[in-house]
């Protein structure tokens, strides 16, 4: 029977969209607990708010509190279902495009705002 | 307790209890199968085994443990009912710590190699 | 053959950096040839540790960051990776201030003043170029730096002594001073951002398992012939500054050590090896903090990406490129900023390079490239080494004066 160690080959792996391009690292993964079946893997998270939360819970909600500041998407992590894993190992690859998803939001503002606007930024 | 989110990750590190209130270890792997097209925990790995299970240091740490006349923590494996998971911050067994089954190398195994062609 | 030849090339032009100068110059007038055997064995220390990367990302293709985020997870890395930034900012900063001080050599004008130039030079360069002419390119022109090989041959040192520096022994005088700079070398040598710098590179160059016969060449090779520069630097300020009784506080007085074999071009070409060396390796450590923040959080990075395919990792080089500079602008001394920040990476050396060991060891990364028994035995006991002579050594130094 097929076994995934989800701390060593998932947790801080990179994550990749389904063209291989990086969305950042896997730095939560939500279970559900259910009454009399074993807890089913439910997501994959991503995002500074979820590592802050692994350093104290205190730290989470300042960022989730920063995060809001800045957007209403910005104050949750962004979550991608289990079922769109295709691969993991060296990357996580998952089903989904990065460009529709909030997890590119800081690249594209940074380039619309200043990156973009300097001479000889391609 | 049913139906209720909890993040893998914050459980990390956390120490584990028997049902009598025993001191068995820390919470270091998590170990997921596919069952009825869905995955789901199978089961949780404790103890100091598991730690060096994860960081992969058996070997030396067995060694060093040997010199200095320690005995190495074999590490157990713990079915996903048998750890109640409703309290984060303390996380208890529903058995006791003799009921344990302990790591073997064979679990070793069951990792996946890490240096097999890559995206970028 | 090719790919090793330039390989080596880019590892002569690339090994001087403002810490190995600075150091060695000191080593030389303080204590003549006594410290030599300090540099060949953090020469020793860092073609493992070099090969060592390019190995791990050739084999596993993860980056040295990557893997050890991935392996040892975002809690514990945060330690290693706070202190990398740390000590990238502030060898950044003295790198950028050598070359300030290079242009101050030649000008008269402060260095203080040459300071958002050079950063704004270093930043253009960045976002321009590539990965490939940045590496070779900056190094081609590093091998100015052999002039210092050249200047030993002019000034006929004593051989025997020479080679007896190859030999530990312990100073006549000033030890608390002696063993500081020994640090100091260890320090500058074995600085963690080559080895980050150089498992990103690997990964940019594409190099997979058919390149691990280059990769052991390169590293061998090319760190052996770059430690000839440094020695050099270390032979001719002990023949020229050493008899005259001359400590060195300042640039100034080092850059007279090539004086002596070639005059007054010998100021200049001290002044152009001092800053072209530094600014090969601002760029290294630039664009190093940028893929140690990049591949830390998992952002998409490359040098031979646009900026704008990149936007946070040119985001992140410009932030520290011109923030490290403003410490040069405040009028902080390089030479000092320079020895210190080498110290402080001697403390910080285990930390790094530790969990780099057990990623070497570590079968479902490196499958059968695996580190052995010598490679592992070599890298403990000269971090080891580096480690407690640090832990001993600044305390000495501090309050010894």
């Amino acid at each position: 029977m097929k076994k995934i160690h989800l701390i060593c080959d998932v947790l801080d792996d990179q994550l990749v969209d389904r063209k291989k391009r990086p969305m950042g690292k896997v730095d939560g993964i939500v279970i559900i607990l259910r009454k009399d079946k074993p807890p089913r893997l439910a997501y994959l998270e991503t995002g500074l708010n979820t590592v802050a939360h692994r350093f104290s819970t205190r730290l989470g909600k300042l960022a989730e509190r920063i995060g809001r500041k800045w957007g209403v998407r910005h104050g949750k992590p962004f979550r991608i279902p289990w079922d769109k894993v295709r691969d993991y190992g060296i990357d996580v690859e998952v089903d989904i495009d990065v460009d529709e998803t909030p997890v590119m939001d800081w690249e594209k503002w940074l380039n619309k705002k200043i990156i973009g606007r300097i001479p000889g930024s391609g | 307790m049913a139906n209720r989110e909890v993040h893998i990750e914050r459980l990390l590190g956390h120490k584990v209890f028997d049902a009598k209130g025993k001191r068995v270890g820390r919470l270091e792997e998590v170990i997921a199968v596919r069952q009825d097209n869905e995955w789901v925990v199978q089961e949780y790995w404790i103890g100091g085994g598991a730690l060096l299970h994860r960081l992969s240091v058996r070997g030396v740490a067995r060694a060093l443990l040997g010199f200095f006349g320690a005995k190495e923590n074999a590490g157990f494996k713990v079915s996903w009912d048998k750890l109640d998971l409703s309290h984060p911050k303390r996380l208890r067994l529903n058995c006791a710590h003799h009921e344990l089954e302990k790591l073997t190398e064979k679990d070793k195994t069951t990792r996946r190699r890490k240096h097999q062609g890559r995206s970028k | 053959m090719l790919e090793i030849t330039l390989g080596i090339v880019t590892s002569i032009g690339g090994f001087l950096d403002v810490g190995a100068i600075a150091t060695a110059v000191q080593a030389g007038a303080a204590f003549k040839f006594q410290l030599i055997w300090v540099v060949a064995l953090g020469t020793i220390c860092v073609i493992f540790l070099v090969e060592m990367s390019g190995r791990l990302a050739a084999v596993s293709k993860h980056t040295l960051v990557d893997a050890l985020r991935e392996r040892f997870g975002v809690n514990f890395y945060l330690v290693p990776f706070v202190a990398e930034i740390i000590v990238d900012f502030l060898v950044l900063a003295a790198e950028i201030g050598g070359v300030c001080l290079a242009l101050q050599l030649v000008t008269g004008i402060s260095f203080r003043w040459w300071a958002l130039p050079v950063a704004f030079v270093l930043w253009l360069l960045l976002w321009r170029g590539t990965f490939s002419i940045i590496e070779k390119g900056t190094s081609l022109f590093g091998l100015i730096t052999l002039c210092f090989v050249v200047a030993v041959f002019v000034l006929h040192p004593p051989w025997r002594e020479v080679a007896t520096g190859f030999m530990p022994s312990l100073p006549a005088h000033d030890h608390a001073n002696y063993w500081f700079i020994a640090v100091a070398i260890l320090g500058a040598l074995i600085s963690p951002y080559l080895f980050y710098f150089y498992s990103s590179g690997t990964i940019e160059d594409k190099w997979d398992k058919s390149y691990l016969g280059v990769n052991r060449a390169v590293s061998a090779l090319g760190m052996s012939f770059g430690s000839f520069v440094s020695l050099g630097v270390l032979i001719v300020a002990a023949l020229v500054l050493s008899p005259r009784g001359i400590m060195v506080d300042n640039y100034e007085q080092a850059a007279m050590i090539l004086t002596e074999p070639f005059g007054y071009w010998g100021f200049i070409l001290f002044a152009a090896s001092l800053g072209i060396a530094c600014f090969g390796a601002a760029l290294e450590v630039g664009l190093d903090q940028a893929y140690v923040v990049a591949q830390a959080l998992g952002w998409n990075w490359g040098e031979n990406q646009h900026p704008k395919e990149d936007a946070r990792f040119s985001m992140t080089y410009t932030i520290f490129i011109f923030a490290s500079s403003l410490l040069m602008v405040a009028g902080i001394d390089p030479l000092t900023l320079t020895i210190f920040s080498m110290a402080l990476t001697a403390v910080v050396l285990p930390l790094v390079i530790l969990p780099f060991l057990i990623l070497m060891n570590d079968e479902h990364y490196m499958g059968e490239h695996r580190n052995g028994i010598i490679s592992n035995s070599v890298v403990i006991l000269i971090i080891v080494l580096t480690f407690v002579l640090a832990v001993v050594a600044i305390p000495l130094e501090i309050f010894g004066g």
